[in-house]
Formats: C-alpha cells, structure tokens, sequence
C-alpha cells in the first residue's frame, strides 16, 4: 500500500488547492462582477443583468446623487437623461416584480452609502404589488451579497457562476457589456413595440368578478407605505421623493373592467396618492390617464411595458413639473381615468 | 451540515481533524469526547430540534443495552423487545405517521388530521444501527461497551447521516484503538483525501448536472414530451447512482481521515448482471442488517422453499417501508422483491444463471423503470411521469430540460469555441455527460479500487488539487443528498 511515502502528495494537493482558490478569489475580488467590494474597473466590460444581486453592490459602491426605483417599468430608462433634463446623476435600482420590501431594502442600503447627500428618488409605484405582506420579497434575496458577514461570501468569491459568466465570459467576448446608463434594459428594440408584439404576450383576463373588498387592498397598502416606504420619507425629508404610476396599456384596463376592478384600482390610487402627499418631500406624477401614452400600442412591447420614448417622455414631466399632481387635482384626474377605463371602445382593438 | 458545504470543507473539518488529532496524544477517552461533541454539532446544524431525539435515542438504547447485559444471557429477551419496539416506534412515528393517518382516514372515512412531521435527518440510519446493536448484544456478540464508545458508534458524523448501517463488530474494536498509541497513517490518509475528493466530484460535478434535469421532468411530469420522460428515468438512475456513490465515497474518506475504515456500502452496483448481485453491491449494509436481522430471525431459507421466498419478499416490503413513507415505496420494494424471488426461482429451478449481458441489460432498466416510484412524490406521480414516456409524443428536448447541462463550464467551453448555435449544439453537453457517466457507471472501476491502486505522487495530489477547487467553486449552488431524506 505504502507507495510513495514521500508526502509530495499531500503537500502538492494542498499547494494546488490553496493556489486555485486564490486565484479564482482573486480574480473575483479584482473584478468584482457584483461591486460588493468597490466600484467597478474603468476597463472590464461588465455585463450588468442580475438585479437581486448586484443592486446591494451598485447601491453601496457607485457615485450617484439619485435613483430610480420600481418594477421592470424602470428598466427601459436611460439615467443619462436625468442628468440631461434634471442635472442628476442618478442610478438605476430596478426589481422586476418588485415589491415594497424590495424596496426597503435598496433603500436602506442607498442610505447607507450616501446618508444625507441623496438628492432625489424616483420610485415608481405598482399599485398590483403593494397590497402585498409587508415582508415578502419577490425573488429570495442573496444573503452573502445583502449581509455584513463576511464569512458567507465564499460564496460569492468562490462561485463558478460568477467566476465563468461575469468575469470569464465578458474577458472572452464583451460583446454583451452593458451601457452604465442603460443596465436591466429589456431586450425588445424599437421593432418590437407594436400592437402586434403585445397580441404575441396578451390574452385578456377571465371574466371573474374580484371578490376582495376594497377596504382589504387598501389596508394592505397603508401596511406597506407605513413598513416599508414612509419612514424613508419621514427620516429623509432632504431627499426628495419623485413617485409615479407606470402608465399601463389601455389593455390593462380592459382586464380591470372585465373583473370588476375599476373602481377598486382608482380606490387605492386614491388612497396612496394622498398618503404619500402628506409629506412636503414628496411629489407625485400620473400617467395612468394619459391617452396620448396608454391608447397607443406603438408605445408598448406588452401590455404593461412601454418603450423608452415613453421614458423620456416621463422624465421631461419630471424635470418640469408636467402631469404632477397634487391633493386638489386628484378627483380630477381620477376622473379622467375613471371615464377612460369605463368608455374606451375596447373592441376597436384589433386583438 | 452537508459534506459539500463551506463550512464543513473549511471549518468543521479542519477543527475536527486537528482537536483530534492534538487530543489523541492525551489518552483514550478526550478524542472519542471530541469526536462525540463535533458530531452532535454536525447534526444540531441542521436543525437543533433535531439533537434531542437523536441524543434520546441514543441514551435510551444505551439503557436498554445496559438492561441486556444485567439480565444476563437467556433473559434478554424483554430488554431486546422493548429496546426494538421502541426504535420502531421512533420510526414510525417521525417517518410514517402522516401516511398511516392518511390510510385510516381512506379506509375508515375519518378525518384525524395530519402532523407535517419534519422527519429528523438519518432517524432511519441511526436507529436501525441500533436495532442492529441490541440484537448483536442478545447474540452474544458484543463484549463489553462504555457509553463513550456507544455514543460515538451511533453519532460518528462520516455515517451518521446516510449510513452505512455499521454493526458492532466492524465499528467497536477500531474505536477501541483511538489513543496515542495510533500515530498518523499517512497512506490512509492520503487516500482518505483521495476517496473523499472522488465523492465530491461525483456528488456536486455529476449528480447534481443529471438532478437538474430530473427535477424540471418531475415538476412538470405531466407536460413532458416522450424523449424528456424517457431520459427522466435514465437520469434519475444515474443521478442517485452518482449521489448515493458521493455520499458513500465522502464518508469512507471522511472516516479515512480519522484513522477509522468505514463499512463499504456502494460497490459498483450497475455492472450486476442480475438483481441478487445488484442488491450485494447496492446499500450494501442495509442488506445485511435485514438479512441478520429480519430473513434470518423470520426462518431464513431453512424452513422450505415457500416461506423463503416469503421471507425474502418480507425484507423487500420492509426496504421499501424503511426509504419511505408512501405506496410508491411499497410498489418499489415489491417490485424488487418480485424480481429478486424469480431470479432465485430461475436460477434455483432452472438452467438459467441469469448472469449474460441481456440480463445485465434487462436488470439495468428494471431497476431504472423501479427507480421511478422511488422518485415520485407518489404512485400517481410516477405512473404519469411513465405515461409520459407512451403518450409524451415526439419533439425536441426542452431548455428548461436541458437547463442543468447548457449553464455549466463545459457549454461555457462550446460557446466561447462557437460550437452551440445549432440545435445540435443545444445536446452536445448532454450526450458528452450522459456517455461518460454510463461508461463509468458500467465499465470503470469504483473509486475504492482506483485510489487503492494509485501511486500517490506529485501528479495525482496537483490534479486533485484541480478537481476539489472546480468542486468548491461549484458548491455556491448546494445540494442535500438524496439518501438523507432516507
């Protein structure tokens, strides 16, 4: 049994093992495809597409004096044109599905990094997500790349994921890097937002009525805003808060009329809206009515998702105050929105 | 704690190994202590709830242990019926007392509620090892055993999850030895780094690969096309096989490192030309314990033809009952047992030896067609997955399928050589693993033979350098193992 006794064995096995790992960490820590120890190399063609995991990174590490929160309905921003129209330098937070825990926690990490110099946030507002519980996230959340343990980030610099698909891969073709102004962008081109894009992903909704009492909705927003969102608000009263509803296609609210929910959505519109204009810190923008916008399925990939022109056009009202709204206005607007969802000639869609 | 975790690569086992090796110069009994202690932090890992039951377990058995050995020799039987009742009732409850609810339930039209028992981790191992020891002490075979060493007979971490069932007999006598006078065998551990290496590239960079697979085919069993669920069932059969041979091989190296031999409990099973040698190279100590301890007490062979192979289907009924709680696992035993008992007809009755290829090739897709209702989450589940393979229809293979394979280092390496654009492209991967393991699995020799016959130079200990850091980079994504549901 005893062949080579020398013990090069041992000593050659451990010399590798401790070599392989330290390069594969090295090479990790170096480069950092998640920015969870600084910001990223001027040089390395970063592909920038995992939100859950790199948002905590981007959020501590990146010079930014704003950002832009919410659902996939912010993924089509260009932040450039924050700066353009606002002078903002502003980084792109998003969560596809997000809910108003995602939030708390992005937040709490910006805050984090940038205390009181945070200008402004943009927080776009799904009011389907915001009934939700109080503590739910959408996707689980990475909790090496979200905690201050420093021990559980083996798993992060030792991850053949991350070692091969984000530091390996870009090296061996960047032909996938992202635009720093456009990271999460979805990938439809303008080709692609048409009525016909959104006929390949629609199919109305059964015709069910929502049983839900609207009182329960409304609750479980007051849980949200008050858990996760207000107490930003009330601690920050520096920072300005710049929330919006995304504009949903008219399809959205054929979907509504068609179980009932109508009145229940422009309930909670109602209620978030004069909660959050309680605070001087917060402004509110509403496109949901906008008929140039929801009416127009060129501005739309499916039947929620608007293209970036649509984007540009958000962030021009925000920069001049066009389509704020304010407490005297509300019935106003809801108005409009009530007519619109109610009255559109929902069969002269071709679908 | 998992064996393919970062904490147990990079903490537990280096705290382990070095605490034991510093107090096995200071006597007998500090080592064992530690061993004791480090495993029930092993085992509290998972979940802390969990100690106590095995903690009671193992004090209870110890007390009844005690109780045999004070009435003396033919005035055991009590102690060894109490003791083994209950092990049993452990058992059932925290493993089949939903199932059993749900039978009166059916048959009685009663609605007694379920419990959602959270089955402890290795209560199946652990209390069978120690059925298997109270029946050794009413055999006479056990001498003499301090509670030290029963404690760590029971809890020692390399088994005490997903065995082997290890007896008295081939434990005790090796722990007899723990002290200072056993130096540092450095070419049993050089090969306990070796085997426990092999383990963990055939649990993390094999079985995994195939489990993904699996596990899209099974949570959609009821959409898969014809080739998806044929390739289910051949991939669950080499994903367990590579698991199980992980596990194995982990606990034999893991054991290795401590100076201790672990019983083998996996030996090439696949290359069985019939189901008898499947089952001598399969779970190898869990056929032994129901030999010893259920055919052999039930009259063995020795009471005519019939009731042996009554016994024999017997033990096959109890395997099926032990892995688990359902029909699915009944319907899977039995369907071994059967096959067992023609086999021993064919061979006992007949010319037949039941030993040339087509019944290697026969036996090899039973066991895969068996494996089914092993994996099923019930007998439905697994009759529509096997529907499938009738009424699936023919198309092409799935992303979501082929998921496990187009995401790992090797289609990185097809890629970035541009040979993944076609629709060929898309299986390449996958008929590069499937092949290989197959070939392993049916002509290669295990990993015992292997590192038994290796010459550890410089050369193999760089290249398992390689294999265990590609093995630790590919844990971010951790996997429990399959037998530890067991």
């Amino acid at each position: 049994m005893n062949r080579d006794n020398d013990g090069k064995f041992i000593v050659a096995f451990i010399v590798t093992s401790v070599l392989g790992l330290v390069l594969a960490g090295a090479l990790v820590v170096t480069v950092d495809p998640f920015f969870h120890y600084h910001a990223p190399l001027k040089s390395f063609p970063y592909v920038v597409d995992d939100q859950v995991d790199m948002n905590p990174g981007l959020a501590a590490h990146m010079d930014y004096d704003s950002v832009l929160l919410g659902s996939s309905m912010t993924v089509a921003f260009d932040t450039d044109r924050f700066a353009e129209k606002m002078g903002l330098k502003t980084q792109k937070l998003s969560y596809n599905g997000a809910y108003p825990k995602d939030q708390e926690i992005i937040l709490s990490k910006i805050y984090k990094a940038k205390g009181e110099s945070l200008k402004r946030v943009f927080l776009g507002i799904d009011e389907l997500n915001y009934s939700c519980d109080t503590e739910q996230t959408k996707f689980p959340i990475t909790d090496y790349l979200y905690d201050d343990n420093p021990f559980n980030d083996v798993k992060y610099i030792w991850n053949k994921t991350v070692l091969l698909d984000y530091v390996l891969r870009p090296l061996a073709d960047s032909s996938d890097k992202s635009d720093w102004n456009m990271i999460y962008k979805p990938w439809w081109q303008p080709m692609h937002y048409n009525l016909a894009n959104v006929r390949l992903y629609y199919t109305p909704a059964k015709e069910i009525k929502d049983e839900t009492p609207t009182d329960d909705y409304i609750a479980g927003i007051e849980a949200n805003l008050s858990t996760n969102i207000i107490p930003y608000i009330e601690a920050h009263p520096e920072t300005m808060y710049t929330v919006f509803y995304p504009p949903y296609s008219i399809l959205y609210w054929y979907d509504a009329k068609r179980q009932g929910q109508i009145d229940k959505i422009i309930a909670k519109y109602d209620y978030m809206t004069r909660r959050l204009l309680e605070y001087d810190n917060v402004e509110v923008y509403f496109f949901q009515n906008d008929r140039d916008i929801i009416c127009d399925f060129n501005n739309y990939a499916d039947y929620t998702h608007y293209s970036p022109k649509v984007c540009d056009y958000m962030v021009d009202c925000m920069a001049s105050g066009r389509r704020r709204v304010t407490v005297d206005e509300l019935d106003d607007e809801l108005a409009i929105l009530r007519e619109l969802a109610y009255d559109y000639d929902y069969d002269s869609i071709d679908l | 704690m998992l064996f393919n975790s970062y904490i147990f690569i990079f903490l537990f086992l280096p705290v382990a190994l070095a605490g034991y090796t510093l107090l096995k110069r200071t006597g007998t009994t500090p080592p064992k202590v530690w061993l004791i202690g480090m495993s029930l932090w092993f085992y509290g890992y998972f979940n802390i709830g969990y100690l106590t039951i095995m903690v009671c377990s193992i004090l209870f058995n110890y007390l009844v242990y005690l109780w045999m050995k004070a009435a003396g020799e033919g005035k055991m039987k009590p102690a060894l019926v109490i003791g083994v009742t209950g092990n049993v009732l452990l058992l059932v409850y925290y493993k089949h007392f939903d199932f059993l609810t749900e039978c009166v339930n059916a048959v009685f039209k009663t609605d007694i509620p379920l419990k959602d028992i959270l089955l402890p981790l290795g209560i199946s191992f652990f209390t069978f090892q120690q059925i298997g020891f109270l029946a050794d002490t009413y055999r006479g075979d056990v001498t003499d055993c301090t509670f030290i060493d029963y404690a760590l007979f029971v809890s020692f971490f390399p088994q005490l999850i997903a065995g082997p069932i290890a007896d008295y007999g081939s434990m005790m006598p090796q722990y007899a030895k723990i002290g200072p006078d056993t130096g540092f065998d450095r070419d049993r551990f050089r090969r306990g780094i070796a085997i426990f290496i092999a383990g963990l590239a055939s649990k993390v960079l094999i079985a995994d690969t195939f489990g993904k697979s699996v596990d899209y085919a099974y949570a959609s069993a009821g959409y898969i096309n014809s080739p998806e669920a044929l390739l289910a069932i051949l991939f669950y059969a080499l994903q367990l096989y590579f698991d199980f041979n992980g596990y194995c091989n982990m606990a034999i190296g893991l054991g290795a490192l401590f100076g201790i031999d672990i019983p083998v409990n996996f030996d090439s099973p696949y290359k069985s030309r019939n189901i008898i040698d499947f089952w001598r190279s399969w779970h190898i100590t869990l056929n032994k314990f129901l030999t010893r301890n259920v055919y052999i007490p039930l009259g063995g062979s020795r009471k005519g033809e019939f009731r042996t192979y009554v016994n024999l289907m017997i033990v096959f009924l109890i395997s099926g009952i032990w892995h688990g709680a359902g029909f699915n696992f009944i319907i899977w035993g039995l369907m071994h047992g059967v096959l067992y008992v023609t086999v021993r007809l064919l061979r006992d009755k007949t010319a037949i030896k039941c030993d040339k290829a087509l019944f290697h090739i026969l036996t090899f897709i039973f066991i895969c067609i068996a494996w089914v209702f092993f994996r099923a989450k019930d007998t439905s589940e697994a009759l529509t997955l096997l529907g499938r393979v009738v009424h699936g229809g023919l198309s092409r293979l799935g992303d979501g399928f082929l998921k496990g394979f187009n995401s790992g280092e090797f289609w990185y390496v097809l890629k970035v050589l541009h040979l993944t654009g076609s629709e060929a492209g898309r299986y390449i991967v996958m008929i590069l693993y499937t092949v290989v393991s197959l070939a392993v699995v049916f002509f290669a020799p295990n990993a015992l033979k292997v590192t038994g016959k290796m010459r550890y130079r410089t050369f193999y200990g760089v290249v398992l350098g390689i294999i265990f850091v590609w093995c630790v980079l590919s844990l971010s994504g951790v996997s429990t193992f399959l037998y530890f549901n067991f």
